[in-house]
């Protein structure tokens, strides 16, 4: 079973440093959450887990092997990232989208193998897109086409699986549509999940283990009943709250009353304060 | 060995495996492609024929076999004096619709073309300069040097408008901006330039065939030869990143060199029908379009057919411009542009919308 674990990772645009010397473990076969408020650097430890960003220092590393040092090709079979809202070419069906995720296990010798073809069936099956596998993935509405792109994530038949936001820009059925595909991909096909996920209740009704970033560290990690507490609403997200478990499932439920007295303007649920964060992240960021 | 044909309901292409082989491609490509062969062929057989010796297309035909027509001159018209020319369009188009496929799935952007990013403008000025300054420029040297200019725009592009991003608009605009410059440059050039020499270089740079023989085909042939073969090498890879830099990277694509790879392909393509015919514009936008409505936007089978119909594009444009004045000739490359610059105009319109 792969393990994914960073170590001393510093992960930097231009001058700068939006993770900063991380120590972290994934544990495999679970669903992983990275939460935080805008701008701690969730989705850049994505992207450095992911090998899209080179480590400044340090590493992520896949069975104790830095990431950068695997073989490209090699690491796509292990390790299969979706980032967030890709935009598929115009007129791609979903089964010619699917069917570039088994790009890794190619050759141009072996361009569609048998293989491939029961992969790409297997995935469209596994995301309920048998249906609308001839459909071009610009026609589909959000959920469907998100469904489309994690099927072309599975068809790589990796181990792990990185998802930047799935959920974004989604309403709250396609939203919920998402996290419950990805809860049976991980109970039925043991894939590691590990995603970025905005809403805290999200990760902790679907997630096995959360890691709560803040400022490019961690600030806690384990499972959401023991570490989402009102101490990390307010010490992390910078909101006053309460932590009540779920009426259903017993999982902790955040509600949010209001901003922390003298916490930093970080915050996951105003939108006029996430307009403000959005451009402070784009600062931070320089001009990548 | 096993060719499936697809069932209801199954996969829409067609799957070829034997040991230690398999391909697949859009069921559509194959009827496509041998379509667009005809009718290019045909489009060939018909402008061979008129002319001030018309010749019925029949007889040309039988005259490119090598068979009997009655008539001696034939052998000498067709073979000599007017199928090197249709040769030239025909690979010319085949290099274009090539390269502006490469260069729409590779910077993600409709509107891409070797004739609207500037480097075709950057061929052309090198290629002038070469004519003006040196004069007697043996036909094999030109596409080495127009290649030279070719890359240097598509380097200041990569420079000034790709790296910070893809923005479509920004890409055209940048492009558009070197081109003019390119333009201009190549405009004074011609101005201090021999008498003779700017004539020779007016003729080529309006983009047209007129008077190609075999001199200039036989140049054009390695390079079509090898960046045509590189380019459909590299078919799968340019699907990858056709869905994005990230994914690509995700998907195990050696994304830096493997685009590099690409771009250095369209550029040679773009460069070398602009070596053999000048610049003719807009068939690298409109061949991959009409393509992709045709055979959908998988490379293995867009390539081949972009390649095609951008050959059925510029043995068209030329029968035209040959025929709609006669005996006056206008250049293939003014009735490309005047179908094409309303097809850019229309992609515009609809990048503005949505």
């Amino acid at each position: 079973m792969s393990t994914l674990t960073t170590d001393k990772l510093t992960l930097a645009y231009d001058q700068a440093v939006i993770i900063a010397g991380m120590d972290m473990m994934i544990p495999s076969g679970k669903i992983t959450a990275l939460v935080g408020p805008n701008g701690c650097g969730k989705s850049t430890l994505l992207r450095g887990l992911a090998r899209l960003l080179a480590p400044r220092s340090g590493a992520a590393l896949l069975d104790g092997k830095a990431i950068h040092q695997w073989p490209t090709r090699e690491l796509a079979k292990q390790l299969g990232i979706l980032p967030q809202s890709p935009v598929a070419p115009e007129g791609l069906t979903v089964r010619e989208l699917v069917a570039q995720g088994r790009y890794p296990h190619q050759s141009w010798f072996q361009q569609w193998a048998a293989d491939d073809e029961a992969a790409v069936v297997k995935a469209l099956e596994l995301t309920g897109m048998v249906d609308l596998a001839e459909q071009p993935v610009d026609a589909l509405s959000g959920g469907q086409r998100q469904r489309a792109w994690i099927a072309m994530t599975l068809a790589q038949e990796t181990a792990v699986i990185l998802l930047d936001e799935p959920t974004t820009f989604l309403d709250l059925s396609h939203q919920i549509e998402v996290l419950q595909l990805l809860e049976r991909l991980n109970r039925e096909e043991s894939r590691t999940i590990v995603m970025v996920v905005h809403d805290l209740n999200h990760a902790t009704r679907h997630a096995h283990h959360v890691v709560a970033l803040k400022a490019g560290t961690v600030a806690t990690a384990g499972a959401p009943t023991e570490v989402v507490t009102p101490a990390l609403l307010r010490e992390v997200f910078g909101v006053e709250g309460a932590v009540v478990p779920d009426p259903r499932s017993g999982v902790p439920l955040c509600i949010a009353y209001g901003l922390a007295a003298p916490a930093p303007a970080n915050d996951a649920v105003a939108p006029a304060i996430e307009a403000v964060n959005d451009r402070q992240v784009a600062k931070l960021a320089g001009e990548w | 060995m096993s060719v499936e044909t697809p069932r209801p309901g199954g996969a829409p292409w067609l799957t070829l495996r034997t040991r230690g082989l398999s391909f697949r491609i859009d069921r559509r490509v194959p009827p496509v492609l041998a379509l667009a062969l005809l009718a290019m062929l045909a489009a060939m057989a018909v402008n061979i024929g008129v002319g001030e010796y018309p010749i019925p297309p029949l007889d040309v035909v039988r005259t490119m076999l090598g068979l009997p027509t009655g008539n001696e001159d034939y052998a000498f018209i067709v073979n000599t004096l007017r199928l090197p020319r249709m040769l030239v369009a025909a690979l010319v188009g085949l290099a274009l619709g090539i390269s502006g496929a490469i260069l729409q799935g590779l910077t993600r952007n409709p509107l891409a073309d070797p004739g609207i990013l500037g480097i075709s403008a950057g061929a052309g000025l090198v290629s002038v300069t070469l004519i003006v300054v040196v004069q007697d420029v043996p036909s094999g040297v030109l596409p080495v040097a127009a290649f030279a200019g070719a890359v240097a725009v598509a380097a200041l592009i990569y420079l000034l408008a790709w790296r910070g991003g893809d923005s479509p608009i920004r890409l055209i605009l940048v492009g558009i901006g070197l081109g003019a410059i390119c333009g201009a440059a190549t405009t004074l050039m011609i101005t201090f330039g021999d008498i003779y020499d700017v004539q020779r270089a007016l003729i080529w740079l309006t983009g047209s065939v007129y008077g190609r023989s075999w001199d200039e085909f036989w140049p054009l042939v390695p390079w079509i030869v090898v960046f045509g073969s590189l380019a459909l090498l590299l078919a799968r890879d340019l699907n990858a990143l056709n869905l994005g830099e990230d994914v690509a990277r995700g998907l195990g694509s050696p994304v830096a060199w493997r685009r590099g790879l690409l771009l250095l392909t369209a550029v040679a393509l773009a460069a070398a029908t602009v070596a053999a015919a000048g610049t003719i514009g807009f068939v690298g936008l409109m061949a991959p379009h009409i393509s992709r409505r045709l055979v959908g936007p998988d490379h293995s089978g867009l390539l081949p057919t972009a390649g095609t119909i951008g050959a059925l594009i510029v043995v068209s444009a030329d029968l035209v411009g040959r025929t709609l004045f006669a005996p006056i000739e206008l250049p293939a490359g003014l009735v490309t542009a005047a179908v094409g610059a309303p097809f850019f105009i229309g992609l515009l319109w609809q990048q503005r919308k949505g």
